[in-house]
């Protein structure tokens, strides 16, 4: 087996208020082969974006790691210094996140913008940064590139700024590309284009992938592993074949009967009943207790242990094995 | 008869009851600001943001309304409750244009249409606790004082919100609650017509179901007549009765879900089928050509066809009938003149 080329063991990050601290990541283990594509699949406050920044040492202000440990390439990035943490940002690890409109300068054109990015990690001459910001933008599919180096992000569509985004983050040859809901505002048929672009972009360049999306269909058309996350946890990981066709934890399961489905007829909508937790008021025992359909008495009294079919893992009291 | 000037009913309006709101030819330009240097020089640029759309509302139907952003459904959305005038063509209520309406005719379309929106966070008053925003919109239809409290108590039943959030502001609600409170604001005013303009967007996929249960539910107890725009086409194949596919301000494509989202005949319709992501079912999928500005005259779409002909460029394509219902507006569903589109 490939030594992995990022690891999350046991990761906690805790808000502070006052003088207590609340947990919305609460031991979330996960790891990333070279050249692999890990979907992280939760819907709003499980946990699954605090958890990328966490890796980036990118928290909101009054967030911390509180334990846990981040390998990248058998580095320690919660020692790490800040000096190590800025050359591997936007150096070994590219980002992309929901809303190119925020992540971009408004102030300076592209093909600047692009420059300064690959003249920070690299040594060389405006001349060849300004031609290899070209090469880049040719290369993500935007059409008349040496023109649109000059555009300010205002002036292109939400889909061409993904791919600048794009663009941007493969500037510096990473091994690792974090995109942080990448299509989420985009209309289906632009979502199409970014996701066929990043999968050439990590096929071409052998770039390993965290997905971080709560779109399981879109998930599950590019992932080669998928972790699901619920109240600060992981419920279950597994290959995008088992986690799709044979889910083993509730949560796993209810979430995808969720996803309309265009063959899927018509009648009322499958949901899941009830609410997600709040970090403040979680439930003892399993997160999902409540909520789930077959919870028994100590679901809602024990914490549930891991339960491991093969390579598939689902924190779960009832989960086969 | 070209599209610019089509408002001959079609069979589908003929076949039915009369609409409870009929959009006739209805447009909406928008003006943009330019420099100064373009406005002293007297250039300036429109934007048709709804470019000619014919469209009847059908008592006791829940009605989709797709498309992509810029496609001019908001704008759609927000002529058809009064929001927007529009520049041109005419909204109807119960057979009468909205500028002829009476006093009393306009205070009833103001009571009897209601928008629920997108985003909860800016529709609903932050500084009001849930009990005001409501009873404020109880007290603008009329009922007293004194009926308020009950009614309060029967809009949240139907919406499903425990009576113990009356008291509190809506940055303490979740999405869904805020959604279903936005919803019973509406049911209020007891309206014949429900605009939900995405209405589950923002919401988890484990909420989405409920907020679109329960407006189905309202339409099977009350009768309630639904518009529902969304880019969700699986949610509108679920749940809706007609869709019309909107692109470049026109209707392209309208009729039951089961023959335009299952079997579509415009290829724009067939294209944004395609796009939706599939899951395992499907790893590759075909991508339509990249974005471009809408170009007017002629087919809206023709830019980002795959099929598209000389005369899609020269003509608008009206919308027709191609089966039960079923409208389309493409020059190659037409059923005479195929052959010599191919010798133009």
């Amino acid at each position: 087996m490939t030594e992995d080329l990022l690891r999350i063991d046991g990761l906690h990050v805790g808000f502070r208020t006052g003088d207590r601290t609340r947990h919305v990541v609460r031991g979330v283990d996960l790891r990333i082969r070279p050249g692999e594509v890990l979907g992280l699949v939760g819907e709003s406050g499980s946990g699954k974006s605090i958890t990328a920044l966490a890796v980036m040492r990118l928290l909101p202000p009054g967030a911390a790691i509180t334990s846990g440990r981040v390998t990248f390439r058998g580095r320690n990035l919660i020692e790490a210094s800040n000096h190590e943490i800025n050359l591997l940002r936007g150096g070994e690890i590219g980002m992309i996140f929901q809303d190119p409109l925020t992540a971009l300068n408004p102030a300076l054109p592209i093909g600047r913008q692009l420059g300064d990015a690959i003249r920070a990690h690299q040594t060389i001459s405006w001349r060849t940064a300004k031609s290899r910001a070209e090469e880049l933008l040719a290369l993500v599919g935007i059409p008349f590139p040496a023109e649109r180096l000059r555009a300010y992000p205002h002036e292109l569509s939400g889909g061409m700024r993904q791919r600048v985004m794009i663009a941007l983050a493969v500037s510096s040859n990473p091994s690792l590309l974090i995109a942080d809901e990448p299509t989420t505002a985009l209309d289906v048929t632009v979502q199409a284009q970014v996701m066929e672009l990043i999968d050439r972009v990590r096929r071409e360049f052998g770039i390993a992938v965290l997905f971080i999306s709560h779109n399981l269909e879109l998930v599950a058309e590019i992932a080669d592993r998928v972790t699901v996350m619920y109240a600060g946890r992981v419920v279950e990981s597994a290959g995008v074949e088992a986690l799709f066709e044979t889910p083993n934890h509730p949560y796993t399961r209810q979430l995808i009967r969720c996803v309309p489905r265009l063959d899927g007829g018509r009648g009322a909508m499958p949901t899941i009943p009830g609410l997600p937790p709040r970090v403040e008021l979680l439930p003892p025992g399993c997160p999902f207790a409540p909520r789930c359909e077959i919870a028994e008495a100590r679901c809602t009294m024990e914490e549930p242990p891991m339960r491991w079919r093969g390579e598939q893992m689902a924190a779960c009291f009832l989960a086969a094995s | 008869m070209t599209a610019r000037t089509a408002t001959a009913p079609d069979d589908s309006m003929i076949s039915e009851a009369p609409p409870l709101l009929l959009l006739r030819d209805l447009r909406k330009t928008y003006r943009l600001r330019r420099g100064l240097w373009d406005r002293l020089r007297g250039r300036t640029r429109n934007v048709n943001a709804v470019d000619g759309v014919t469209l009847s509302i059908q008592q006791g139907l829940i009605h989709g309304l797709v498309g992509e952003s810029g496609c001019g459904k908001s704008t759609l959305a927000r002529m058809m409750v009064g929001l927007t005038p529009p520049t041109g063509g005419e909204v109807l209520w119960g057979g009468t244009t909205l500028p002829a309406l009476s006093r009393q005719g306009w205070r009833e379309f103001r009571a009897g249409v209601q928008m629920v929106f997108q985003d909860t966070h800016s529709s609903l008053n932050p500084r009001k606790r849930i009990r005001t925003i409501l009873s404020e919109a109880l007290a603008a239809h009329g009922v007293t004082r004194l009926a308020r409290d009950e009614r309060i108590a029967r809009l949240l039943d139907q919406v499903g919100i425990d009576g113990q959030l009356l008291g509190r502001y809506p940055h303490e609600l979740s999405g869904g609650q805020r959604q279903r409170i936005g919803i019973a604001r509406a049911l209020a005013m007891e309206p014949s017509l429900l605009v939900a303009d995405e209405p589950v967007s923002s919401l988890d996929v484990s909420l989405q179901g409920q907020i679109i249960n329960l407006l189905r539910e309202l339409n099977a107890s009350l009768g309630l007549t639904i518009v529902l725009i969304s880019h969700d086409l699986a949610v509108v194949a679920r749940v809706c009765d007609r869709v019309a596919v909107m692109y470049g301000g026109q209707i392209v494509e309208s009729g039951a879900p089961e023959k335009v989202l299952a079997a579509p005949s415009h290829p724009y319709t067939k294209a944004l089928l395609d796009a939706v992501p599939r899951g395992l079912r499907r790893r590759a999928r075909t991508v339509l050509p990249i974005e471009t500005t809408v170009t007017e005259g002629g087919c809206r779409f023709r830019q980002r066809c795959v099929q598209a002909v000389a005369v899609c460029s020269d003509r608008t394509p009206a919308l027709r009938t191609v089966g039960q219902g079923h409208l389309v507006a493409c020059h190659l569903r037409e059923p005479v003149g195929v052959e010599c589109l191919k010798s133009p």
